[in-house]
């Protein structure tokens, strides 16, 4: 059992906080570096690595300027991409902010409520857009506020726009609030998965400014390449057997993990199996408990994507979990083992057939509380331990969808504890052993097939330490 | 050449047989890799066997070559940008990376030298020759080397690869440049798929150009990240500079150089007195073909899409995925479906209910085309599949 | 690719012959469409070297230039394709009328009744007819000091059709302009990869059979014929040297000679374009016997008439017609709305509108269909964001294969897929059957499903043709997307003035 203190690295707990800060100062402090039309304007991009604490950022960030306008109506708009983000966000900022500044949801009319715990918080409003200016802290959807602004129902003066999951939201929806203040915060993950659009010629403005389905980071930058990126040098969620592993996924960008290696621990109460069947599976998920990952390899074989084999594996990984009583320690139980909780289990998957058979699967195995979905659906949440599905498991050939190292490195990021990644053997050999040419587009400086290639090639490299076969 | 590399090439000479060459390119790098995993394909390529000529004068040729209006375009390209000592594409260095050049001191090494190996090690050695003097910061250093040379180590061997050209700075720095024959209309390369084999092509220079200087003593980061493609510009014949950042091509270029199939792997690989000069002379086809086929049962191969339009021996392989029936005839994203299904026609039997072997029901396929099928027959107008047509003509309908 | 493309290629290799994809042709055919058949020299994306038209089977008109690259003759061979293309893509906004459009703020506005129809073989023609139409739209049609010669404004006028019809072609579901090779391949399942199956000539020969041979003969046979815009490299190889005569006999002032070199041209040219012609026909003839679908045709009709007038009215206007040559940001990010929206709707209506289209949607637990076991219309509970309850009629689907529908899951009924949805409830294995219980409630549109009371059958699918009206995106373009280094010009577009010689090399 760890003691309190040795949780954490705190040499880089204070070298974030640093950066933090700078990234604030340059936000807040900083004279507008952006002149356009005879206006000045301003904006800083903080790219965090998965499960940096990138919302907690956020609200350290609106809270620093709300306590320096003192308060004042309008001093800040918050953006997301989903209204799961906004709602999120509109708990966490009235926890942060405290009574005496009130946070407004902005809420569009096709959109749940707010849940009922955090409406019931005395800071917390449902607002109509037009009474937003009455609001220090106005958050709400980049498409509901965007709507908002093009009605006319919210003007232009607030003091600051931050937008969470800046990667993850596109140049359009950007453009529609991007008028509501001077100065921009955009924070979000370069690594996961990037807008798409579900046009056919999707490709029409590849590379072009006005390519409304960049990123809003792109937009920004490809417009303004003055504007500063600040990389938060941290990941909170992930512990630090996943970062040599995840890595792949962020080339330019060092970081570490928050806690020190041996902080989040994984146990497993009953023995393996020695033979049989399930030998592999809980050999695999014996190292995982201690290193963090493992790599469970059917045979190599051609397979359908919903694949039921693999559907009986990853089942099979799951119910291990739960029939041999696995446990976790970690800085949120303080060093104590507690039963994992298996809804803090969950399947990472790239195809909604996969997800649908897996959820039928699990179901019939008495695991209704295990969550499947597909990496779309999972970003920006955690979990204990996830189970992933390979994008490349069985494909004969690559292609622009599953090469994606957005949708890996969503996959293999949900973790706190330990992640069990399942494909086939020789799923490395769908690469080749050269990326294949891919098309270009002026404009577009880096190309995300062959980027895609190199990430999914180190993965595989270094899961190859971690490789179980099943005969 | 080292007596290792001597007997490769001697291997590797058996291995092509009495048949044409072809070169060690950019462009065969770039055609090999549409097919990594096909043995023969990498056979071909370490013996540098001119696949297109394979079957010509058979009825399995394919249909080759280039356009010689494409070819005469490119061509007139090269040369608006050289001409007048170079007066366009100095300009173009000028505008996008800043060449002050009060005088062009220009290195044809595009005329004077022999069409063949002879003169391309020349033209290697000028290009080194040059780069040196730019090093060292000559006088007279050239500030362009048109045609330059380099070397490169591609499958075992040394080959020379020709760039367009090489700008050369004070500094020194210098920048790859490349010419193409078509068009960036409003902003927009006209082909994507050429941009990508361009800016791929581009990565290779320049990883061979700091190799190159990295040799000669100098920075291998004097080479310039970004690259100038000149190409018209609209509707017109006026050139234009494209600047291409290089960084990731240039990763890739070492990768693929790197990851090349390797001629020892292929030493011994066919018997004696069978090659594949054996299946590009003759006049009689069946024993051509014959021997094609023996060669292709030998080393394997790996019909797929992509080699329709790419590789001389693509009916071949085609012609044979349909006797045998094989998924791969319909294309990788067909065969997706069919795992455990042997061939086509079986995948068909599934379709209309026949029983399924446990290998077929293991992967579900089984399933998915019985579903299929039926729904199919349920749902198609008419009620019925539409039979065969007669001998004497007809139309599915 | 789906499943059932997948067991029909099956089919199609075992049996030699193509299968039918859809049982609903998808796409209006005008009766007398205008068919463009180019060919361009190879590598030159701006010139004609030849170029069939005409409204049906049978004789084509023949544009030919001779030496392609030479502006003189190229314009002087178009002129008249450009007068007879603009006579006829013209002649329906002849026919318009004044019709109100919009509900919120009501504007009148000039309709055609239709939209024309031009048909073409293949992606890679319709990819040179933008081309040609980008260089011919910005032609100069006056004198300038030192500048080129005036071009006709009839080329102009064709150019800026071409850029119309080129652009409209990238919408989903238009119908101005329509390659063979899509709507063939749309239409029959062949034993072919996609590349070969971009080949008309090879696809097409899956379907005809000449001769009754099997499909693989057949193509093995038809594919080497190339059907635009590119020849292959073997036919230019003799056509280059018959321009080349051909200019040198000009430079020499050899009538006779360049008289004698243009016939060569043209015979190699007829030769090529014969045979593509005549396919042209024969696939549209082919595809023009399936039955059209009735049911969301009409729609997409309408907003190519749309298009159509606004681009003729565009075409009246101050500028003739002239167009920026890339969106601006507001234009871009409207475009890809209405795409996207276009998209889904296109695809909810052409899946469900045909049954077979309906088979890949149920393989993948998409959409559910089987006999109304039970069914309940005096339900009613209180719907997602009421206060009080509603009818809520629930239906219990007897599926003749196992759902793996998920509870929750919102779909659409397939007989008002705009109006209609339901929520799944529950799925059961069905105790007396393969397949599944579905368990759906309506949510929305209950006062619309009377004909569920009587049904045997019912389908439910995820698609559907409800949309929301968007707004479009505000003129005003915000800091963040005004470049700090502005492009050269809006609009990219130089006099034309090609360094090009006036000759082909």
């Amino acid at each position: 059992m760890t003691t309190a203190t040795s949780f954490y690295d705190e040499e880089l707990s204070a070298r974030t906080a640093a950066v933090e800060q700078e990234a604030l100062r340059l936000l807040v402090d900083s004279p507008a570096l952006i002149q356009v039309g005879g206006g000045r304007y301003h904006a800083v991009v903080v790219a965090a690595p998965a499960g940096a604490g990138k919302s907690e950022f956020v609200c350290t960030s609106v809270s620093t300027v709300v306590e320096r306008s003192g308060g004042r109506p309008g001093t800040a708009v918050v953006a997301t991409p989903t209204n799961h983000q906004a709602q999120d966000l509109v708990r966490r900022l009235a926890a942060r902010l405290g009574p005496r500044h009130t946070v407004a949801f902005i809420r569009a009319s096709t959109a749940p409520h707010l849940p009922p715990a955090t409406l019931a918080l005395p800071n917390v409003v449902e607002a109509e857009a037009r009474q937003a200016d009455h609001y220090s802290v106005t958050v709400g959807t980049l498409a509901k506020l965007g709507d908002a602004y093009g009605r006319g129902s919210v003007g232009s003066g607030f003091g600051y726009l931050v937008m969470d999951e800046a990667y993850q939201a596109d140049s359009a929806h950007y453009y529609g609030v991007a008028s509501l203040a001077r100065r921009h915060l955009l924070v979000g993950d370069p690594g996961q998965l990037d807008p798409f659009t579900t046009m056919e010629d999707g490709d029409r403005w590849r590379g072009f400014a006005e390519d409304p389905v960049q990123t809003a980071v792109g937009a920004i930058l490809g417009n303004h390449p003055n504007v500063p990126v600040v990389r938060l040098p941290i990941t909170r969620r992930l512990p630090a057997s996943a970062v040599p592993v995840v890595a792949a996924f962020y080339p330019e960008h060092r970081f570490s993990s928050w806690t020190v290696p041996g902080a989040r621990t994984m146990g497993l109460r009953h023995a393996g199996l020695g033979r049989g069947a399930l030998a592999a599976v809980d050999a695999a998920v014996d190292h995982a408990a201690t290193e963090g990952w493992a790599y469970l390899r059917l045979p190599s074989s051609p397979v359908l994507t919903a694949d039921p084999a693999t559907v009986e594996v990853i089942t099979s990984v799951a119910q291990r979990l739960r029939d041999r009583a696995a446990q976790v320690s970690s800085e949120r139980t303080e060093g104590r083992q507690v039963d994992l909780d298996l809804e803090r289990v969950a399947v990472a998957v790239s195809h909604r057939d996969q997800r649908d058979q897996l959820r039928a699967s699990l179901d019939d195995a008495g695991l209704q509380q295990v969550r499947v979905d597909t990496a779309n659906r999972l970003q920006g949440l955690d979990f204990d331990v996830v189970i992933a599905w390979h994008p490349l498991a069985g494909l004969p050939a690559p292609d622009g969808f599953h090469l994606d190292p957005g949708r890996l490195c969503v996959q293999l990021t949900r973790h706190r504890h330990a992640c069990v990644v399942v494909g086939r053997a020789g799923d490395v050999e769908v690469l080749q052993s050269v990326p294949q040419i891919p098309e270009a587009w002026l404009g577009e400086e880096a190309s995300p097939e062959v980027d895609g290639w190199f990430a999914h090639r180190f993965v595989f490299d270094r899961l190859d330490d971690h490789a179980f076969d099943i005969r | 050449m080292a007596q290792f590399e001597e007997q490769l090439d001697a291997a590797m000479a058996a291995l092509r047989g009495q048949m044409r060459s072809s070169g060690r390119s950019v462009r065969a790098v770039a055609k090999w890799s549409n097919n990594q995993r096909c043995a023969t394909n990498n056979a071909m390529f370490v013996a540098r066997v001119d696949d297109d000529r394979l079957l010509q004068r058979t009825s399995l040729a394919p249909e080759f070559g280039q356009s010689p209006f494409a070819l005469a375009r490119g061509a007139r390209v090269e040369q608006i940008g050289r001409a007048n000592q170079y007066a366009v594409t100095v300009s173009l260095l000028r505008e996008h990376f800043g060449y002050g050049i009060p005088e062009v001191v220009a290195l044809d090494l595009r005329h004077g030298f022999q069409p063949n190996n002879i003169g391309m090690a020349q033209r290697a050695r000028a290009t080194e020759r040059a780069l040196q003097a730019a090093i060292r910061d000559e006088r007279d250093a050239p500030n362009i080397i048109d045609g330059a040379v380099l070397r490169a180590q591609i499958g075992g061997f040394l080959a020379h690869l020709e760039a367009d050209g090489v700008g050369a700075k004070t500094g020194p720095v210098f920048h790859v440049n490349e010419y193409k024959g078509w068009p960036v209309v409003d902003g927009r390369a006209h082909d994507a798929a050429k941009l990508g084999a361009t800016v791929a092509q581009m990565g290779i220079y320049r990883y061979l150009l700091a190799d190159t200087i990295d040799r000669l003593g100098g920075d291998p980061d004097t080479v310039a990240g970004t690259g100038l493609l000149i190409t018209p510009r609209n509707v017109g014949l006026t050139l234009v500079g494209n600047p291409i950042r290089l960084a990731g091509a240039t990763r890739l270029a070492e990768h693929t150089l790197a990851n090349l199939p390797h001629p020892r792997d292929f030493i011994g690989s066919l018997p004696e007195g069978l090659d594949f000069g054996a299946v590009a002379r003759g006049d009689h086809e069946g024993s051509r073909l014959d021997a094609l086929e023996r060669i292709t049962n030998r080393l394997g191969t790996r019909y797929q899409e992509s080699c329709m339009g790419n590789c001389g021996l693509a009916k071949f392989c085609r012609a044979r995925a349909r006797a045998s029936g094989s998924t791969s005839l319909v294309g990788e994203s067909v065969a997706r479906f069919m795992p455990g299904v042997v061939s086509l026609p079986r995948a068909a039997a599934l379709a209309d209910g026949a029983t399924p072997a446990e290998g077929e029901v293991v992967t579900g396929a089984a399933s998915v085309l019985a579903a299929a099928g039926r729904l199919y027959r349920e749902k198609l107008s008419g009620g019925s599949l539409p039979p065969i047509a007669a001998v004497g003509g007809g139309r599915a309908s | 690719m789906n499943a059932l493309e997948a067991t029909l290629a099956a089919y199609s290799a075992r049996d030699g012959v193509a299968y039918r994809l859809t049982n609903f042709r998808h796409r209006h055919l005008a009766s007398e469409p205008i068919a463009l058949s180019p060919f361009q020299p190879g590598g030159e994306p701006f010139a004609v070297a030849a170029l069939a038209y005409g409204t049906g089977p049978g004789p084509y008109q023949l544009a030919l230039a001779g030496q392609p690259l030479d502006r003189v003759q190229l314009f002087e061979s178009l002129l008249p394709a450009a007068r007879w293309f603009n006579t006829r893509f013209e002649a329906p906004w002849g026919l318009r009328q004044h019709v109100t459009r919009g509900v919120r703020n009501p504007r009148e506005v000039e309709l055609a009744p239709d939209a024309p129809q031009v048909i073409v073989t293949n992606p890679g023609v319709v990819k040179f007819l933008s081309s040609m139409g980008r260089r011919l739209a910005f032609l100069p049609t006056e004198a300038t000091e030192g500048g080129p010669p005036p071009a006709p404004p009839e080329l102009v006028r064709l150019g800026r059709h071409l850029v119309f019809a080129t652009r409209r072609y990238r919408e989903p579901g238009q119908q101005v302009l329509l390659d063979m090779t899509t709507l063939a391949g749309a239409t029959w399942a062949t034993a072919q990869t996609p590349a070969e199956r971009a080949n008309l000539a090879a696809l097409f020969a899956w379907v005809e059979r000449p001769g009754g041979l099997d499909g693989f003969t057949a193509a093995f046979l038809a594919e080497g014929l190339s059907a635009g815009p590119i020849p292959n490299p073997s036919a230019e190889d003799e056509i280059i040297e018959m321009v080349e005569r051909l200019g040198e006999a000009r430079k020499a002032g050899d009538r006779a000679g360049e008289s004698d070199a243009r016939a060569e041209v043209e015979a190699a040219y007829r030769a090529l374009l014969d045979p593509v012609w005549d396919l042209l026909w024969r696939v549209r003839a082919a595809v023009l016997e399936i039955p059209e679908e009735a049911r969301y045709m009409t729609r997409r009709l309408t907003l190519d008439a749309e298009a159509y007038s606004q681009h003729m009215a565009w075409m009246d206007g101050p500028t003739a017609g002239r167009r920026r040559t890339r969106d601006t940001v507001p234009q871009a990010i409207w475009a890809r709305r209405k795409a996207e929206a276009e998209a889904a709707m296109l695809e909810a209506e052409e899946t469900i509108s045909d049954p077979l289209r309906l088979i890949p949607l149920l393989l993948d637990h998409k959409a559910v269909e089987g006999a109304i076991s039970e069914r309940d219309f005096d339900r009613s509970e209180v719907k997602h964001g009421n206060r009080r309850a509603s009818a809520a009629p629930r239906l219990e689907l007897r599926t003749a294969n196992p759902s793996l529908m998920p509870v929750g899951k919102e779909l659409w009924w397939a007989d008002d897929p705009g109006r209609v949805c339901a929520e799944v409830r529950a799925v059961e294995d069905d105790p007396a059957g393969p397949g599944s219980l579905v368990d759906l409630v309506i949510v929305k549109g209950a006062t619309l499903v009377t004909g569920l009371r009587t049904a045997q059958t019912a389908c439910f699918s995820e698609l559907t043709t409800d949309s929301f009206p968007a707004t479009y995106p505000s003129q005003s373009v915000p800091f963040t997307h005004v470049p700090a280094q502005p492009d050269s010009g809006p609009d990219h577009i130089e006099p034309e003035g090609d360094q090009a010689p006036a000759v082909a090399p």
